[in-house]
């Protein structure tokens, strides 16, 4: 046991070791072997005479960080196959510890495959984990070398490059897809999918399907849906087939509640809940440009019926008179008359406003025991802005010019309603 | 509460509920029994005043009485 852990503190003798830094660099950069995204990051040529040239880079072997100083490199040499004979071989990044010494290195060198008259297969890498602190062989594949005979082939990547911080959080990639609904992709650098994980993809071409999915890197299809501004959890499949745009860029964040499947969400483009309107919507804009309903007919220029009086005492006579109604804001008055005091039928009239007293006669047709034929009574009515002026009632048979005296207990205003909208 | 709508000499016209009175409107709590016309209102007093009211026809039977009547129909 140590009696002092601190790590970056002065101890008075060196303390720092490298198990120490491997752990804060796998913490920082993650675990795994990869290249960093500096310098030539170990591009490959083949010179001749043999020879591929690694240029300079940097890479980290499970926290152990190795490299090439910049503008150095280094030649290794691949030997030939014999004749009719394949062989892959491998460059490689080795590290290793001495029992003895415990003095750890790090080279490049190349590990050569097995020469077959077939296909070659790539050699076995002797891999530890440098993190457990026990590691005393580890080696990681940069370049693959294939030779045929006397032939030395291309070198073949086989790491994958890190993002730096500054690109950390961006994973872009292209979402393929053959029928507009499965799409996949691969992302560098997701391991795994978890809640927040944000990629951008970029369809190769427009969606065909409300239901789309995407499956990164293998882990599965997932339904692609779009956040519903009521709350964090709501999810909604796109309006529109044709959501995804060929080329165009879809930035999506990893749900791993949704269903037990998890989705994966479309990022600033969320579909808005009508309860979560903020303000009144605009005519202009398709809305109504209110907040209750009365004020969204007016706006709209809708129809709108108010009954704005009614008689208190319809069993009585109705003399001549004006009703006074403010009636300036309606465009039609509709007045039900009660055939008579005593009755229990009902006739109504439509009419405009007119600011002239425009008169509307209505009739009614009484036949009577004592007349040789039908009595037809009227009474008129003209509604203005300020009210509503009736007549007595008048009547008249064929064998009469009128029929006694002014019979106001006939067609007795029961109620006026206004009428208000729009007029086309 | 109803709003009266009188005459110049004070005859009730109609009657309408508060509600959809005019401004000044006059205001009263009942209104007299029977019809109304037949009254003038005054001092806050309603006054018995009918007009004479036209002959009422009688009215002849209709076409589905006369019917009932041949049946025996009441």
């Amino acid at each position: 046991m140590a009696e002092n852990y601190l790590i970056t503190g002065y101890w008075g003798v060196p303390h720092v070791t490298s198990e120490n830094d491997r752990g804060i660099n796998a913490a920082i950069f993650g675990a795994g072997r990869f290249v960093l995204p500096v310098g030539e990051q170990f591009r490959s040529e083949y010179i001749g005479n043999n020879t591929v040239r690694i240029y300079d880079g940097k890479l980290i072997d499970n926290g152990a960080v190795a490299g090439i100083p910049a503008g150095e490199y280094v030649d290794l040499v691949i030997p030939e196959a014999g004749q009719g004979k394949n062989r892959n071989d491998l460059i490689i990044f080795q590290y290793s510890q001495d029992a003895s010494t415990l003095i750890e290195k790090g080279v490049f060198m190349v590990l050569p495959g097995e020469e077959t008259s077939g296909a070659a297969s790539d050699p076995v890498l002797s891999q530890q984990d440098i993190l457990t602190n026990e590691a005393t062989l580890d080696q990681m594949a940069l370049w693959r070398v294939p030779v045929s005979g006397t032939v030395i082939s291309a070198p073949v990547q086989l790491f994958e490059v890190s993002k730096n911080m500054r690109n950390a959080a961006i994973s872009i990639a292209e979402a393929t897809s053959s029928d507009g609904v499965a799409y996949s992709a691969t992302v560098p650098g997701i391991t795994e999918l978890f809640a927040g994980l944000e990629v951008t993809i970029i369809p190769n071409r427009n969606s065909a399907s409300t239901a789309i999915t995407l499956d990164i890197n293998g882990f599965g299809a997932k339904n692609v849906r779009l956040p519903v501004s009521t709350n964090t959890a709501m999810l909604a499949q796109p309006d529109t087939e044709t959501y995804f745009v060929e080329g165009r860029a879809v930035k999506l964040m990893y749900d791993t509640k949704f269903t037990s499947k998890g989705a994966w969400v479309a990022v600033d483009r969320q579909r808005q809940s009508g309860n979560d309107i903020y303000g009144t919507v605009p005519v202009e804009k398709g809305g109504t440009g209110a907040d209750n309903a009365e004020e969204a007919r007016e706006n709209l220029g809708a129809v709108s019926v108010e009954l704005v009086w009614s008689n208190a005492s319809p069993s009585s006579a109705f003399a001549a008179q004006t009703i006074e109604l403010d009636l300036s804001k309606y465009n039609f008055v509709v007045v039900g008359y009660r055939l008579s005091t005593g009755g229990s039928s009902y006739l109504y009239e439509w009419m405009r406003v007119r600011a002239n007293n425009v008169t509307h006669p209505v009739y009614c047709f009484v036949n009577f025991a004592s007349e040789t034929a039908i009595v037809t009574y009227t009474r008129s009515a003209a509604p203005f802005s300020t009210g509503v002026k009736f007549s007595d009632v008048s009547g008249k048979s064929p064998s009469q010019t009128t029929v006694g005296a002014a019979d106001n207990s006939r067609l007795i205003p029961y109620e006026i309603y206004g009428v208000k909208g729009v007029v086309m | 509460m109803y709003a009266l709508n009188l005459a110049e000499n004070g005859r009730i016209l109609s009657a309408t509920h508060e509600k959809y009175a005019p401004k000044n409107a006059v205001l009263v709590d009942a209104l007299p029994n029977g019809d109304i016309s037949d009254y003038l209102y005054a001092d806050g007093e309603y006054i018995y005043e009918p007009i004479p009211k036209p002959e009422v026809p009688v009215a002849e039977p209709t076409a589905d009485e006369i019917l009932n009547a041949m049946l025996g129909v009441m």
